[in-house]
């Protein structure tokens, strides 16, 4: 029963269900006078008696044709680099305002370089300070973006 | 009369040394784009946003515009010589393009597939030119029930086109609808599904989650394909096609123009589809069928003109009706937003320095991408040689700038990664992130239009079929979506 349709399907079912709830809570007003909750409602009822048709009718399709694409393949050892990068983004966000651009930029694009690269550190290093400084002075100081200063103070 | 005067003031505007430069670097910019494997024509405009906000409306536009049609002339080049297309427009070129290089032909390939497109691209923009003027005109007598109509239509449509399941394509639309409902009703103001959180006051941002969908998510999956990018050794040399070539070629282009225009006018009918469409066009009509895919120039010919047409054909609904057909020009309609343009039918009397200078700068573009295209071509095979392992930190690293400058704010970062990730799981089962992308473009002018329409008619859907041009609208969406259920379950009751 377990196929991916059923579970995005579910997941949908889920998200629309929140939707309409809060829609109630909003207010649907009248047909002649909708209010905030009337569309978003109808749109999440639409949703979920479409998800249901996908989870009873595709569903089986699928599992007929036993097509399941492999998630976050794993390419020689290690943990897969696509989990890796995606990881390091959450990473990322977290600690960009703490840390500041620099160093958290820093940081993030010598793991990818060296998640990638077969060759030395030296190489992800060097080419890590050499891009987040260039990506300072264009965009932070050229294009005047405020970027998050964080512990360094700049 | 005003026609007229409405072109003359469009060159003068794009004909400036500024914009010049400006379509030259956007230009540019989307032959790199499109040459690069595993980077396309979306993200590349949703991350250099940032770049743009310093400029004039009209100069941002031009140049993100010209990083849309410079891909298209990108993406071919490595489906000829690679036989990996750097844009999804041009997997159709790798059939017959590529075959032509590995017979020797590979200078008339690329020689071809930049007068074609070159063709189609400028008779494109005139189809452009004379189908905005009369349609903007036509929009300005559009009322809420028209305007909801029209938008529920082109939804439709777009789930209709799009590869795959049609109702996995619909489920992602109604998704994007629910997502831009959240922030504050602009007709009650209230909050809405905020979470209470401030950051979703304003709603979330269409550039992030584009980056995310089309940025971040196709750099993961890349991640797991192992790209490999020899690049066919070979002298390019006559990049001009022989007489012969050039006969058998005018046809195909002629044909992949029309197809392209009138497909690109379509929602999701972009210059993918009109690829595909003008390739088994060519091949049903030729003597030779069983020849297609070893090098036929008909082959190359007809797509490569068709997705270069398709470009100037969506530029028509988004201009003129504010409705973009494609994501693309869902990228370009937020850009607008971003410098305070508004697309659609008031565009033209609003701010015809956009609207006319856009419209005429494209025929400057394809001037310059066909001096561009041609002599540069050895700098284009070099630069595919740079490793993937190169390209994508940096790839990243321009989208969180881009999701950042936005509004300076972390949290539209977030929003990226989130739908990169939701980008990632819909790629690999098969669900379209464009209706998603779309719906969450048009859901909250659509909800206005249809909140509207229902208190000026006291609650009466009955009108959406009284009034000619919505019942068309209305009545084909229905039908589009008829026709799926039946033609499911016929297939479900036969198997």
């Amino acid at each position: 029963m377990r196929t991916p349709e059923t579970i995005i399907s579910l997941i949908l079912i889920l998200i629309s269900s929140l939707f309409c709830f809060s829609s109630l809570k909003l207010g649907m007003g009248s047909i002649k006078d909708p209010g905030s909750g009337f569309i978003p409602f109808l749109t999440g009822c639409s949703l979920i008696a479409l998800s249901l048709f996908i989870v009873l009718s595709e569903g089986k399709a699928t599992r007929k044709a036993g097509s399941k694409p492999r998630l976050f393949k794993r390419i020689g050892l290690g943990l897969p680099p696509s989990l890796l990068v995606l990881i390091s983004l959450f990473i990322y966000v977290l600690v960009l305002e703490t840390l500041g651009f620099i160093l958290s930029t820093f940081l993030f694009l010598t793991f990818l370089f060296s998640i990638s690269e077969k060759r030395s550190w030296k190489v992800a290093l060097g080419a890590s300070i050499v891009i987040t400084a260039s990506a300072y002075l264009v965009f932070g100081y050229l294009l005047e973006i405020s970027f998050p200063r964080g512990i360094l103070g700049f | 009369m005003e026609f007229i005067s409405g072109i003359a003031h469009g060159f003068a505007v794009s004909l400036k040394l500024a914009n010049i430069l400006y379509c030259f670097s956007g230009v540019l910019t989307g032959t790199l784009i499109g040459v690069l494997p595993g980077i396309g024509p979306q993200a590349a405009i949703a991350f250099l946003l940032p770049v743009t906000y310093a400029m004039k409306a009209d100069s941002a536009i031009i140049m993100l515009a010209g990083i849309y049609y410079g891909a298209m002339y990108g993406g071919s080049t490595t489906s000829i010589l690679v036989n990996i297309p750097g844009e999804s427009a041009s997997v159709i070129t790798c059939l017959d393009g590529h075959q032509m290089a590995r017979k020797g032909r590979a200078g008339a390939a690329l020689g071809t597939s930049a007068i074609g497109s070159f063709i189609a691209g400028t008779l494109g923009i005139i189809g452009l030119m004379f189908f905005a003027y009369p349609m903007a005109k036509m929009a300005l007598r559009f009322g809420p029930p028209e305007i909801f109509s029209v938008m529920f239509m082109g939804l439709t449509l777009l789930a209709y086109l799009v590869q795959g399941s049609m109702f996995k394509a619909l489920s992602m639309g109604l998704l994007g609808l629910l997502f831009s409902f959240i922030g504050i009703d602009m007709i009650t103001g209230q909050s809405r599904f905020t979470m209470d959180l401030t950051n979703l006051m304003d709603g979330m941002g269409l550039i992030p989650i584009a980056m995310g969908l089309f940025g971040i998510s196709e750099v993961i999956v890349n991640l797991e394909e192992k790209i490999s990018r020899i690049v066919f050794e070979t002298k390019i040399k006559g990049l001009l096609p022989t007489r012969k070539e050039w006969k058998r070629s005018l046809g195909p282009i002629s044909r992949g123009t029309v197809i392209g225009f009138f497909l690109g006018l379509l929602p999701g009918g972009g210059p993918t589809v009109s690829s595909i469409v003008s390739y088994t066009i060519e091949k049903k009509i030729s003597r030779y069928p069983e020849k297609f895919g070893t090098g036929m120039i008909e082959g190359l010919a007809g797509p490569e003109s068709a997705n270069n047409s398709a470009t100037a054909g969506g530029f028509v609904p988004l201009l003129t009706l504010g409705i973009p057909t494609q994501v693309t020009m869902a990228l370009l309609m937020g850009a607008m937003m971003i410098h305070n343009v508004t697309p659609g039918p008031l565009l033209l009397t609003q701010h015809p320095d956009v609207f006319w200078g856009v419209v005429t700068s494209m025929y400057v573009g394809n001037v310059l991408l066909l001096i561009l295209n041609l002599p540069l071509i050895g700098l284009w095979v070099r630069v595919l040689k740079v490793p993937y392992r190169f390209l994508f930190p940096l790839i990243l690293l321009f989208c969180i700038i881009g999701a950042y400058s936005l509004n300076n704010s972390t949290f539209d970062i977030a929003v990226m990664v989130i739908f990169g990730l939701v980008g990632y799981f819909m790629k690999k089962f098969g669900y379209e992130p464009a209706p998603l992308l779309l719906a969450f473009v048009l859901g909250r002018l659509m909800e206005q239009a249809l909140r509207q329409s229902l208190s000026i008619f006291h609650g009466s859907f009955y009108m959406f079929f009284t009034r000619p041009i919505s019942a068309t609208f209305i009545i084909v969406a229905l039908a589009l979506i008829a026709f799926s259920f039946t033609s499911f379950l016929k297939k479900k009751r036969s198997s």
